[in-house]
């Protein structure tokens, strides 16, 4: 089982390979302070489901978040069964 | 002498979008009205099995899936929103610079319907990507031989489009200030919307989307598609899906506002923007499932899962237009009293 920093590499990976290579990622910016259009944001998610082999709960694709700080938390919470894959 | 517009950007608006909110705050005009056709739907032409869709396929909410109706369906926004908007097509370079040089005087803002390929400040698509985009100009250098535009899409900041850029042939739109053509009153509004539904054969039922819903089963990505469209942000079919999406929502502030201008009528509005917000995150679920579609090898699985979200969406936009019918009733009803 991967831990938390592992997962949160992994993600952070992910979505640097779908932003121009000169954006910085600032976990306070948006997803849209980067470049990242809602299509681009799903995309990172099926890349994310790929790379975990999960079928992440529709609620993340819709759902809106604060920041990317608060997105990889709550990802990374999902993926480690933090939020018990559900509410 | 440069008309000063402020460049503007709302989440999930269009580049018409945008143009449109600056050139009516500029008027000082209530662009909140320009969200009536929100509930419409289009889609052309069929969905053939076996045949791509990503460039093929038009979806659209607001606008026309053909730029040649562009003009009627923009007519609208005299009733409410109090601009008039002539649509000049095909216009020769020399004569569109002193065509804007003019209308610039006349403090008539200009909008250019052009190419992603030569807009100098759009980074991803310049001399790349073809797609349709929009801009409004502000001023002229005829010395310096540039368009001062304002893209708010695209940039925070004033733009220069030199000359050298500008399409041998291009579309514009021109704006125009005018006292709005209807009293704005519930049912007048509410009559503006269900027109668009009428126009969209959309009143009555729902069956479009349903029929929108049976063709996405046949949906298959080609391999073409899939190197061609790896960033789907270049796809019509998804903006105009991400267009129906933000409609939906847009109807629902629009109704939001009414519901404190018409006070007498605020639950049933309430009740009816709440529908309307679920139905958006519905919509917005059918293009995950298309995305996921696009990107995962299990198209079939996900194209499965659109048409079933499809259908539900059919059956709640369809009580929507109840609710809104209802409220027609209600409100004429009150007015012949």
């Amino acid at each position: 089982m991967l831990n938390n920093n592992s997962i949160r590499e992994k993600i952070d990976t992910i979505i640097k390979d779908n932003v121009d290579k000169r954006e910085h990622i600032n976990l306070e910016g948006t997803f849209e302070d980067i470049g990242v259009s809602s299509l681009c944001f799903v995309r990172i998610m099926v890349e994310i489901e790929i790379q975990f082999e999960v079928e992440i709960d529709d609620k993340y694709y819709t759902a809106e978040f604060k920041n990317i700080g608060e997105f990889m938390d709550k990802i990374i919470d999902y993926l480690s069964g933090g939020d018990s894959h559900g509410n | 002498m440069a008309i000063d517009i402020q460049p503007y950007h709302k989440k999930g608006y269009l580049c018409i979008d945008d143009i449109i909110v600056s050139v009516a705050d500029y008027f000082e005009k209530r662009h909140i009205f320009m969200h009536t056709k929100g509930l419409n739907f289009t889609y052309s032409p069929k969905i053939v099995k076996g045949e791509g869709v990503l460039k093929r396929i038009r979806t659209s909410c607001n606008y026309p899936t053909n730029i040649k109706d562009f003009l009627t369906e923009l007519n609208y926004l005299q009733d409410f929103v109090g601009l008039h908007i002539d649509f000049i097509s095909s216009l020769p370079k020399l004569e569109l610079i002193n065509y804007i040089e003019d209308s610039i005087e006349k403090n008539h803002p200009v909008a250019i319907i052009s190419n992603t390929y030569y807009v100098p400040w759009h980074d991803q698509y310049y001399k790349k990507v073809n797609k349709l985009h929009a801009f409004l100009v502000i001023d002229i250098d005829i010395n310096q031989k540039y368009l001062l535009c304002i893209d708010g899409y695209l940039s925070d900041k004033p733009v220069k489009l030199p000359f050298e850029d500008l399409l041998l042939y291009t579309d514009i739109l021109i704006f125009k200030s005018i006292n709005s053509k209807k009293n704005l009153s519930l049912p007048n509004i509410l009559s503006q919307i269900t027109n668009g539904l009428t126009d969209n054969h959309k009143l009555d039922n729902c069956d479009c989307i349903r029929l929108f819903a049976e063709d996405v089963t046949n949906i298959t990505f080609l391999e073409t598609e899939k190197q061609r469209y790896r960033d789907l942000d270049h796809s019509d079919f998804m903006i105009g899906l991400k267009s129906i999406e933000f409609g939906r929502k847009n109807l629902g502030d629009l109704f939001y506002y009414l519901s404190d201008i018409f006070i007498e009528y605020r639950d049933i509005m309430l009740l009816i923007q709440s529908k309307i917000e679920s139905i958006t995150e519905q919509w917005r679920l059918v293009i995950v499932f298309f995305v996921k579609g696009f990107y995962s090898d299990q198209t079939t699985y996900y194209m499965k899962k659109a048409a079933e979200q499809l259908l539900d969406i059919a059956n709640n936009e369809e009580d929507v237009t109840r609710c809104i019918l209802s409220l027609v009733h209600k409100s004429s009803y009150k007015i012949e009293k």
